[in-house]
């Protein structure tokens, strides 16, 4: 069991240096890249949902640490992120196919984005920080999608060469 | 109650706790450990990707080298006339002030820093240094490279790291001057990440394009005549009383490895 633990903390440093140190100094095709938020996704989709909960526990704490916003804001939204996308994926999109997957990241990217946005208004408006989003935030959430659709599709089909967590069922004519 | 109800409320427990303790100050030691641990690798980390977009950077701009070469080597000759003279003027500047015993205060102590990595924020124009209070620094200090280019000022000061906010930043703001007749004085502010502009300039100012725009000195901690950009454009609205410059930085802020901090 421990190991599994450190393997889970060792991925979790992994994806945070990648997008931290390595995607967000490229330019912005690159940076718009979320991979926490990717493997949010992932997690709540394929592995157990206390997993994605203790994910979004520890990438929140990571971003936060390394934000200068208040503390606090990425770890509420990358928590409430989890929440939406395990009802969702308890109550509507629950046959793991390539679409429905589509339709979690996509909802995924517009929960965080918009926790985010309400989050740091609201910190701003109370006069806690000076950052405010500005139009040039749409272009973000915009390639955003663009990515997470992308990658998720690349990924659902990794996997289901490899492992049978997926089941092409819309794929198959 | 559910087993999974129960650990969404134990989770939001926790991340409640992390918020307090925070704001409390009881989480520093965990968060300077964690600079601490992931720096080494994240500076390695940032230096590839650094050196990554340098070679993008070079492969695009490869067609305007050649003429861009031109142009040096004619800016060159200009320089070194221009160089004699400054020699010039040194050397009696330098007598003349051996002369009336002049002592001179505007000493300032470099240090220099290394850039761990950027900071998380989406649309933030800000980089994480390996120096904090331990080594003197404190909120507000200029950042520099070479010597006399501003490139942002300290936001944030840990132990052992500190957050710098680049000038690019929408948030940046520093008391500027430009090098014209009048030494206008004005502020320039960041925008998002795209450049940064030098706005309040009263309407009646000289401004041409090629000025040069360094620091005022009305900031306490930031001296005089750091050299931030050079003036791009002007943009002036006839209904309003103060005109925008659009600043042309001089070197690019994106791609920084190394820097120094100027401490008073």
């Amino acid at each position: 069991m421990n190991y599994k633990i450190i393997i889970f903390i060792l991925i979790i440093l992994l994806v945070f240096i990648v997008q931290n140190a390595f995607l967000d100094n490229l330019s912005f095709f690159f940076f718009s890249f979320n991979l926490l938020l990717i493997t949010l996704v992932l997690l709540v989709d394929l592995a157990d949902f206390k997993l994605a909960l203790w994910f979004s526990l520890v990438g929140g704490f990571l971003l936060d640490t390394y934000s200068s916003l208040p503390f606090g804001i990425f770890l509420l939204t990358l928590f409430l992120t989890a929440i939406v996308l395990k009802f969702l994926f308890f109550n509507f999109f629950t046959n793991r196919s390539l679409y429905s997957l589509i339709i979690l990241g996509l909802v995924a990217v517009l929960v965080y984005q918009g926790g985010f946005l309400l989050l740091s208004s609201l910190f701003y408006l109370l006069g806690f920080s000076d950052f405010l989003a500005g139009w040039s935030f749409i272009w973000l959430i915009s390639a955003q999608l663009v990515n997470m659709t992308i990658v998720l599709t690349v990924s659902f089909w990794l996997i289901n060469k490899l492992s049978k967590f997926f089941k092409p069922i819309f794929l198959k004519s | 109650m559910g087993k999974l109800t129960k650990s969404i409320i134990l989770t939001f427990l926790i991340l409640v706790l992390l918020v307090f303790f925070h704001y409390l100050g009881w989480l520093r030691p965990v968060e300077n450990l964690t600079f601490k641990a992931l720096g080494p690798v994240q500076g390695q980390v940032y230096n590839f990707a650094s050196q990554l977009k340098t070679l993008q950077q070079n492969w695009f701009s490869k067609r305007n080298l050649l003429k861009e070469n031109s142009d040096l080597k004619e800016n060159l000759k200009l320089f070194q006339l221009d160089r004699v003279e400054f020699n010039r003027l040194q050397q009696e500047n330098d007598l003349l002030k051996k002369e009336l015993g002049f002592v001179s205060q505007n000493q300032v102590k470099y240090l220099s820093a290394r850039i761990i990595t950027g900071i998380s924020d989406p649309l933030s124009q800000s980089v994480i240094i390996n120096r904090g209070r331990s080594d003197g620094i404190v909120k507000g200090l200029p950042v520099v490279v070479d010597k006399g280019v501003l490139v942002g000022k300290i936001s944030e000061v840990g132990d052992g790291y500190s957050k710098v906010l680049l000038l690019n930043d929408s948030k940046s703001r520093v008391a500027a001057a430009i090098q014209n007749s009048s030494q206008t004085v004005g502020l320039v502010e960041g925008s998002f990440g795209l450049g940064f502009t030098m706005t309040n300039i009263p309407r009646d100012q000289q401004i041409k394009d090629g000025d040069l725009v360094v620091t005022s000195g009305l900031e306490g901690q930031i001296p005089r005549n750091l050299l931030i950009a050079e003036v791009d454009s002007v943009n002036q609205v006839e209904s309003e009383i103060f005109k925008t410059a659009v600043l042309k930085p001089i070197i690019p802020l994106n791609n920084l490895s190394y820097v120094l901090v100027i401490i008073p």
